[in-house]
C-alpha cells in the first residue's frame, strides 16, 4: 500500500469509520438482542424463542404486508407523478424556476407539520367537511381521518416524496442531450416511444434511486402512520415501538421485528428497482 | 427523390432575427451546403427543414408537399448531428436499426437492411458494441448509418466531420460524397469549413447573420463572389474600393489606393464607386518568366512578412505610394491596404525587400457591392 | 400552435394544486393559532370567530415550548459543529484524492440513509444503556452527529473537488507559503460548501424526529417532540398549528440561505473556469 492511498484511508476514519462503527454496532445490536442477548430483564443467553414468538404472531404479517402495500404505492405514485412534471420542465419557459420551486416546497416542510396540516384539513369539523356541508354534497360532516385503507399515509408520502423524486429525475432528464431526443424525433420516434426507448433507459439509474429511496423512507414510516393511518393496522416501526414499549421481553421482540423490517426495507427496494430495470429494459428493446 | 423549396422563411426566436427572408431551391438529388459563420443561421436553417424550429413566417415545401406543422417524426429527412447524438445504452446495431422500427419495417427487412448499412459504412464487425466503445471516427460512421437506414429523400448534416481529425476528415468527406451520388439523396450540408464546402458541392450557399449572401456552384462562389463578405469569407482576398474612371470595351480603368489599375470583365461594374477583387494566387512577383504584358497593373512593393507553408508561399506587402497618380483622397484615407501575395513553390524573396508586382487585368474582378 | 396556450394551462394548474396544498392549510393552520380559546371554531362557523394571540401566549407559558425550543436550538449548532469537523477529513478524501475502494467508501458513507431512522433510534438508545449513557443531550449529540454526518460529507467532497490544482500550484510558485495557499486556493471555494452544510444539518437537527423521541422520552423535550405530542390520541389543534409554525418558518428562511450558499459555488465554478 502507497503512502497516499494510507493517507486516504487515515482520512476516512473520522468521518466513514464512525458511520461504520455506529452502524454496524446498532445492527449487530438489534441482533444479538433478537436472540436473547443483552436482556435489560432476566438472563442473557442464546434463544429462538422470541423469533418463533414474533413470526407466529398475525399482528406482524398485517404490519409487514401493510407497510410493503404503502411503500410500493408511494414509491410508484410519487415517481409517476415525477416524470411528466420533469419532463414538462426540461424547456425552460417563463416561469419555469418558479413553479419548480413552488414544487420542490413539500421539502422545506416537516413531515410532522405536513401530517397536522393534512389532518386538520379533512378533520371532522375540518375545511374540507366544511365545505362538503356547505356545498350540501354532504348532510353531516364524514370520518375521513384514520381511514382503514391508508389513503391518508399515501398520499402524505407522496406529498412529501413527490418533490425528491422530482429533484432526482429533472437532473436526470436535464443531462439528455437535446440531440439525442431530437435523433429519435428525426428517426420516426413519437413522444411515447421517445419517452419509453429514450428518456426512461436513460434516467434508469435516478428512477432507481428514488424508488429506492422512497421506498426505504415509506417503508419505515413511523409518524405520518401515528398521525394519518389507519387504527386498525400497524407499521412495522410502530409495531416494533409499541412492542418495545408495552411486552415484558420488549428489547428482543422489537429487535426482531427490526431485523425484519430492515430486511424488508433492502429487499424490498433492491426487487422494485430490479423490476424496474427489467421492464424498462423490455419496453426499450421492444 | 426529394426536393425543397423554401419562400421568404423568418425565423424569430424573441428579437433576435435568426433567419431574414430566406429563399432556397433546392433540387432533387444535388449536395448543397450551407457555408457561413458561427452564428450565421446555418444550423437554424437546417433545424428548419428537419422540422426542430418552426417558422415565424414564410413557407416551406419538402417533395412538393407543405411542411406547416409537420413534426420532424413525419418528414422525409435523417439528420447526422454534429454531437453524433448515438444513444449510448443501444448497441450499434439498435441504433442502426432505430429508424426502421418506427417504420415498422418487418424483422426480416430489419435484418437485410442492417446488413446493407453495416456494410455500407463498414461497421460489420462492430455490431454488437456500444457507442462509448467505440473511436470517434466509428461513432461518426454510425450516425451517418443511423440516418441512412431510414432511406431518407433528404440527408441533412450539421458539421459531421467537426469533431474528426484532419487525415480522417479528408477520407469521410469522400466517403459521403461517394454515398450520397451512389444512393442518390439531396444532402444539405452545414459547415463553417469553405474548403470542405468547395470540395463536396454542387451548390454554395454563402450565410451571413440569419441571410443568404450568395447561392452557387463552388467556382461562382470562389471566382466571382457578389460581395465583400463572400469573396472574404471564401478562401483569401485582396479587396479594394475603386473608382471606375473609364472603360474601353471590356477594358476599365479604376482609380484604388494603389494608384491606377486596368481591370477586365464581362461584366459592368454596378456603380461608378465599388470594390474590385482578386486572388493571391492570382498575382505574381514580376520575374524572369512572365512576359510583358500591356494589360497586367505593375506595382512596386515592399515585403512585410513572408511566410512559408511549404506548397506554396505567403506574403503580406505593402504597396509603396505612387507618386504620379493624382491620388484620389477618398480612396486613400482608409488605412493603406496590405495585399496578399501566394505563389508555388518556396520563394526566394526577403522579408523588407523591395519587389516588382504584376496583377494581370483578367484576374481583378468587380464586386457587385457599391460604396 | 396552441404550445404556449397549453403550457400556460397547466402552470395555472399547478399553481392551482399547490395554492390547495400548501397555501391553503398553511392559512388554516395560521388561523387554528389564533383561535380564541374561549370562543372555540366548530361547525357552522366558517371563519374563527373571535381570533385572539392568546393561544401563543398560554402555549408560551403553560407548556414546555420554551424548553423544547432551547434544547433544539442548542443541540443543532453542536451536531452541526461536529458532524461538519468529522466529515471534513473524509470529504478531503473524496474530493481531492484517488485511492482503491473509493467508490465503495462514497456509496457506505450513505448507510445512515438507507437503515430506517425509528430502528437506528430504538437500538442506539439500547446501546447507550448498554454503555451506560444515560445524559440525554449527549446521547441525541452523538446519534444526530452520526447520523447527518453523510449530507456534510457529500456536500464538502464537491467543494473540496472545486479547488483546482492550478490555482494552489500559481500560489506555490508564486512563493505563497501554507498559510497563503489555504487562503486563496482553499478558504474561497470551500467557504460556501462549509455554510451550506453547516445550515442544512442546523435544519435536519432541528427537525429530527426518531432520535430525539426514542431517546429523549419522556422528560426531553425537542420541538418535534412536543408537536407530535399533539398530535396522535391527544389532538390539541391550536397548539398543534403554534408549533407547527414555530417549526417550519425558520427553516424556510434557513433553507433559503442554504441555496444561495450553493448558487454562489456554482457561479463560483464557471467564472473560475475563464
Amino acid at each position: 500500500m502507497n503512502k497516499q492511498t494510507l493517507l486516504a484511508y487515515c482520512l476516512l476514519l473520522p468521518g466513514l469509520g464512525l458511520i461504520i462503527v455506529f452502524i454496524f454496532v446498532i445492527i449487530s445490536m438489534a441482533l444479538a438482542q433478537s436472540v436473547g442477548y443483552f436482556n435489560f430483564s432476566g438472563s442473557s443467553k442464546f434463544t429462538w424463542q422470541f423469533w418463533q414468538q414474533i413470526l407466529a404472531d398475525n399482528q406482524l404479517s398485517r404490519a409487514f404486508f401493510y407497510s410493503l402495500k404503502i411503500a410500493t404505492i408511494s414509491a410508484i405514485l410519487s415517481v409517476s407523478f415525477a416524470y411528466p412534471l420533469a419532463l414538462w420542465l426540461r424547456d425552460p419557459f417563463r416561469g419555469a424556476q418558479f413553479v419548480s420551486s413552488l414544487l420542490k416546497a413539500p421539502l422545506l416542510v416537516h413531515g410532522l407539520v405536513a401530517a397536522f396540516l393534512y389532518v386538520n384539513f379533512i378533520s371532522f369539523n375540518g375545511f374540507l367537511n366544511q365545505i362538503f356541508v356547505h356545498l350540501g354534497l354532504v348532510s353531516r360532516p364524514i370520518r375521513m381521518q384514520n381511514d382503514s385503507y391508508g389513503i391518508g399515509v399515501i398520499i402524505l408520502q407522496v406529498w412529501k416524496q413527490m418533490p425528491f423524486a422530482l429533484l432526482l429525475l429533472t437532473g436526470a432528464v436535464q443531462s439528455i442531450g437535446h440531440d439525442i431526443t431530437d435523433a429519435a424525433k428525426d428517426l420516426g420516434a413519437g413522444a411515447w416511444t421517445r419517452f419509453v426507448k429514450i428518456i426512461l433507459p436513460l434516467t434508469l439509474k435516478a428512477l432507481q434511486a428514488a424508488l429506492i429511496i422512497i421506498f426505504i423512507g415509506a417503508a419505515g414510516d413511523y409518524s405520518f402512520q401515528v398521525v394519518a393511518g389507519p387504527i386498525s393496522v400497524s407499521s412495522l416501526s410502530q409495531l416494533m415501538l409499541r412492542i418495545q414499549a408495552n411486552d415484558a421481553n420488549g428489547w428482543n421482540l422489537s429487535a426482531t421485528v427490526a431485523i425484519l423490517l430492515m430486511l424488508t426495507a433492502l429487499i424490498g427496494s433492491a426487487l422494485l428497482a430490479l423490476i424496474t430495470q427489467q421492464v424498462i429494459k423490455w419496453g426499450a428493446k421492444r | 427523390m426529394t426536393s425543397v423549396l423554401i419562400d421568404s422563411v423568418n425565423v424569430r426566436f424573441g428579437d433576435f432575427e435568426a433567419l431574414r427572408n430566406i429563399s432556397l431551391n433546392i433540387d432533387s438529388g444535388t449536395f448543397v451546403t450551407l457555408l457561413g459563420p458561427s452564428g450565421c443561421g446555418k444550423t437554424t436553417l437546417l433545424k428548419t427543414i428537419a422540422g426542430f424550429t418552426p417558422l415565424s413566417s414564410g413557407k416551406m415545401l419538402i417533395g412538393g408537399k407543405e411542411t406547416h406543422n409537420l413534426p420532424p417524426e413525419k418528414r422525409d429527412t435523417a439528420m447526422c448531428f454534429q454531437s453524433y447524438a448515438l444513444f449510448p445504452h443501444l448497441s450499434v446495431a439498435n441504433n442502426l436499426l432505430f429508424g426502421p422500427k418506427q417504420k415498422k419495417l418487418s424483422k426480416q427487412d430489419q435484418a437485410t437492411r442492417l446488413q446493407d448499412i453495416a456494410s455500407q459504412v463498414s461497421l460489420t464487425s462492430q455490431l454488437d458494441k456500444f457507442p462509448p466503445e467505440l473511436s470517434g471516427g466509428q461513432q461518426q460512421r454510425v450516425a451517418l448509418g443511423r440516418a441512412l437506414a431510414i432511406q431518407p429523400g433528404i440527408m441533412l448534416f450539421d458539421e459531421p466531420l467537426s469533431n474528426l481529425d484532419a487525415k480522417l476528415r479528408d477520407s469521410v468527406r469522400f466517403e459521403i460524397r461517394q454515398l450520397q451520388k451512389q444512393q442518390g439523396f439531396t444532402a444539405i450540408y452545414v459547415t463553417h469549413d469553405q474548403a470542405e464546402a468547395l470540395a463536396m458541392s454542387d451548390i454554395v450557399v454563402v450565410m451571413n447573420k440569419g441571410a443568404i449572401e450568395q447561392i452557387g456552384s463552388p467556382n461562382d462562389i470562389y471566382h466571382r463572389p457578389i460581395n465583400r463578405f463572400v469573396a472574404d469569407f471564401v478562401g483569401a482576398a485582396n479587396i479594394l474600393p475603386a473608382q471606375v474612371l473609364e472603360q474601353h470595351g471590356n477594358l476599365y480603368r479604376v482609380q484604388t489606393a494603389l494608384g491606377q489599375l486596368q481591370v477586365q470583365s464581362d461584366q459592368a461594374p454596378i456603380a461608378k464607386q465599388t470594390y474590385i477583387f482578386w486572388r493571391p494566387e492570382d498575382m505574381c512577383f514580376d520575374g524572369a518568366n512572365t512576359s510583358p504584358n500591356g494589360q497586367d497593373n505593375i506595382f512596386e512593393s515592399r515585403i512585410i512578412a513572408k511566410t512559408f507553408l511549404g506548397n506554396i508561399t505567403e506574403c503580406l506587402l505593402d504597396p509603396l505610394p505612387h507618386s504620379h497618380d493624382d491620388a484620389n483622397t477618398a480612396l486613400t484615407c482608409d488605412k493603406k491596404p496590405s495585399i496578399r501575395i501566394q505563389n508555388l513553390g518556396f520563394q526566394r524573396a526577403e522579408e523588407g525587400e523591395q519587389v516588382i508586382i504584376r496583377v494581370p487585368s483578367s484576374n481583378i474582378r468587380f464586386l457587385a457591392e457599391a460604396f | 400552435m396552441n404550445k404556449p396556450c397549453t403550457n400556460r394551462l397547466i402552470i395555472l394548474l399547478v399553481i392551482g394544486f399547490c395554492c390547495i396544498s400548501l397555501v391553503l392549510p398553511f392559512s388554516l393552520a395560521m388561523l387554528w393559532s389564533l383561535v380564541d380559546p374561549g370562543h372555540p371554531w366548530s361547525y357552522p362557523h366558517i371563519l374563527p370567530p373571535v381570533l385572539s394571540l392568546q393561544r401563543w401566549v398560554d402555549i408560551w407559558t403553560t407548556t414546555s415550548l420554551p424548553q423544547a425550543l432551547l434544547h433544539s436550538y442548542l443541540l443543532a449548532p453542536c451536531v452541526a459543529l461536529c458532524s461538519v469537523l468529522l466529515a471534513l477529513p473524509t470529504a478531503y478524501a473524496f474530493g481531492r484524492l484517488e485511492f482503491p475502494g473509493k467508490q465503495a467508501a462514497q456509496l457506505i458513507s450513505l448507510l445512515p440513509l438507507i437503515v430506517p431512522s425509528f430502528v437506528v433510534a430504538l437500538f442506539f438508545s439500547s446501546l447507550l444503556n448498554v454503555l451506560g449513557i444515560y445524559s440525554r443531550f449527549l446521547g441525541i449529540l452523538i446519534g444526530q452527529t452520526v447520523l447527518f454526518i453523510p449530507y456534510a460529507i457529500r456536500i464538502l467532497s464537491v467543494s473540496f473537488s472545486l479547488i483546482r490544482q492550478e490555482i494552489i500550484d500559481a500560489t506555490r510558485d508564486l512563493g505563497g507559503g501554507p498559510i497563503t495557499v489555504f487562503k486563496t486556493a482553499y478558504l474561497p471555494v470551500l467557504k460556501p460548501g462549509l455554510l451550506a452544510s453547516i445550515i442544512m444539518i442546523f435544519i435536519l437537527s432541528i427537525e429530527e424526529f426518531a432520535i430525539a423521541f426514542v431517546v429523549g422520552s419522556p422528560d426531553f423535550v425537542t420541538v418535534p417532540t412536543i408537536l407530535y405530542s399533539y398530535l396522535g390520541y391527544n389532538f390539541i389543534r391550536s397548539n398543534a398549528a403554534v408549533v407547527s409554525l414555530i417549526l417550519v418558518v425558520p427553516n424556510i428562511f434557513l433553507m433559503l440561505l442554504m441555496e444561495r450558499f450553493l448558487k454562489a459555488r456554482n457561479t463560483a465554478v464557471i467564472t473560475g473556469k475563464g
